[in-house]
């Protein structure tokens, strides 16, 4: 008896310090609600088309991130609550793939009003950023309510808030085709780095196969 | 393998645990009081470490602008907000910082010595009747 609860203490450390590799291979999850046909084929859950205005006042449509991962959050310069933690996390993802043309960043404002171009201009020039690989969107404020929720954000005005605005801190990574692959808890610095590990393993799916 | 290996095999592993433990409940006990108020209240700008972000928002930890405050200065910005333009470290911030009006007096002034004890290089806590004392100084907006 003595030598079977010993066994179980140590075996419970080793699974306490192992790390479950079954979840870092293969490809992502498709999220979303797919639809499987009658003949068996899947139509994966897609982000559908959209188009804001930068802090260049560049636009930005799906068009834009044709053939890139990208990932997104919503937010607003005024934000005092998770925002400033969710940018500082973003920027750790800028820092990794800044320079990588595969990769881009959507910031959305849910305070179209307030943050216009020359805001989300001057927010983004005190974040230092390295390129403009990272683009702050704005735009029609029910366009923009209407894409957090195709990206898993809940995202709206709020006049019971202090600062006026409700938003959930997610993260969204999409693929090349627009499909969902993984949602992230953007304050969270241990669920970012999962995001950057997931981005990795998402780069790879689109690498050529080996023969 | 008999029992007296098996525990000597995991006797080391007993020890670990318990250090684990006492490490994690002392590592709770020694955050203090304006810690807690400081991660709950003001770490969502200025950071868990008082490092800032970037342009955005000023650095507290090795911030020339802190070290050079007065006690009374830091009372009245971390109470009523700060709205000037100000320069830290050589870089100039023009976003408004708002105030902690809803804190109570006790957690005011915890909050203001771990900040002078954390980042402002004070080597002793100020009482709390001579931290409250300086609100009346304040000029607010």
């Amino acid at each position: 008896m003595k030598k079977v609860i010993l066994f179980g203490f140590a075996s419970l450390l080793f699974v306490a310090c192992g790390n479950d590799s079954t979840q870092k291979n293969g490809p992502l999850p498709y999220l979303g609600e797919n639809i499987i046909t009658d003949k068996g084929d899947t139509t994966y859950y897609k982000i559908p088309a959209f188009g804001f205005v930068d802090q260049d006042s560049s636009w930005i449509t799906n068009e834009s991130v044709a053939d890139k991962i990208y990932v997104t959050d919503f937010f607003f310069t005024s934000c005092l609550s998770i925002c400033r933690k969710m940018k500082q996390q973003m920027l750790k993802v800028h820092e990794v793939y800044g320079k990588d043309e595969e990769i881009m960043l959507l910031s959305h404002t849910i305070d179209p009003n307030y943050d216009t171009v020359e805001v989300l201009k001057e927010y983004a020039d005190d974040l230092d950023l390295m390129s403009n690989q990272w683009r702050f969107l704005t735009g029609d404020k029910d366009s923009i309510y209407a894409m957090g929720a195709r990206y898993f954000v809940a995202a709206n005005e709020d006049p019971n808030s202090p600062d006026g605005f409700y938003h959930t801190d997610v993260f969204t990574l999409v693929d090349k085709e627009r499909r969902v692959r993984g949602v992230y808890h953007g304050t969270d610095s241990l669920d970012v780095k999962r995001l950057i590990v997931d981005i990795e393993r998402l780069k790879k799916e689109y690498e050529p196969q080996n023969p | 393998m008999n029992l007296k290996t098996l525990s000597w095999f995991l006797w080391p592993l007993v020890v670990i645990g318990i250090i684990g433990i006492w490490w994690s409940v002392s590592e709770r006990s020694t955050e203090s009081a304006g810690q807690r108020i400081y991660l709950q209240h003001c770490s969502n700008c200025h950071m868990e470490r008082g490092q800032g972000l970037r342009g955005l928002v000023p650095p507290l930890a090795k911030a020339d602008y802190l070290q050079n405050l007065s006690l009374s200065e830091l009372t009245c910005i971390i109470r009523y907000g700060q709205t000037d333009t100000i320069r830290v470290n050589g870089r100039v911030y023009e976003r408004p910082m708002p105030g902690n009006e809803l804190l109570t007096a006790v957690e005011l002034s915890a909050l203001v010595n771990f900040v002078r004890m954390e980042w402002g290089g004070a080597t002793q806590k100020e009482s709390h009747q001579s931290i409250i004392d300086t609100l009346e100084k304040c000029e607010i907006d």
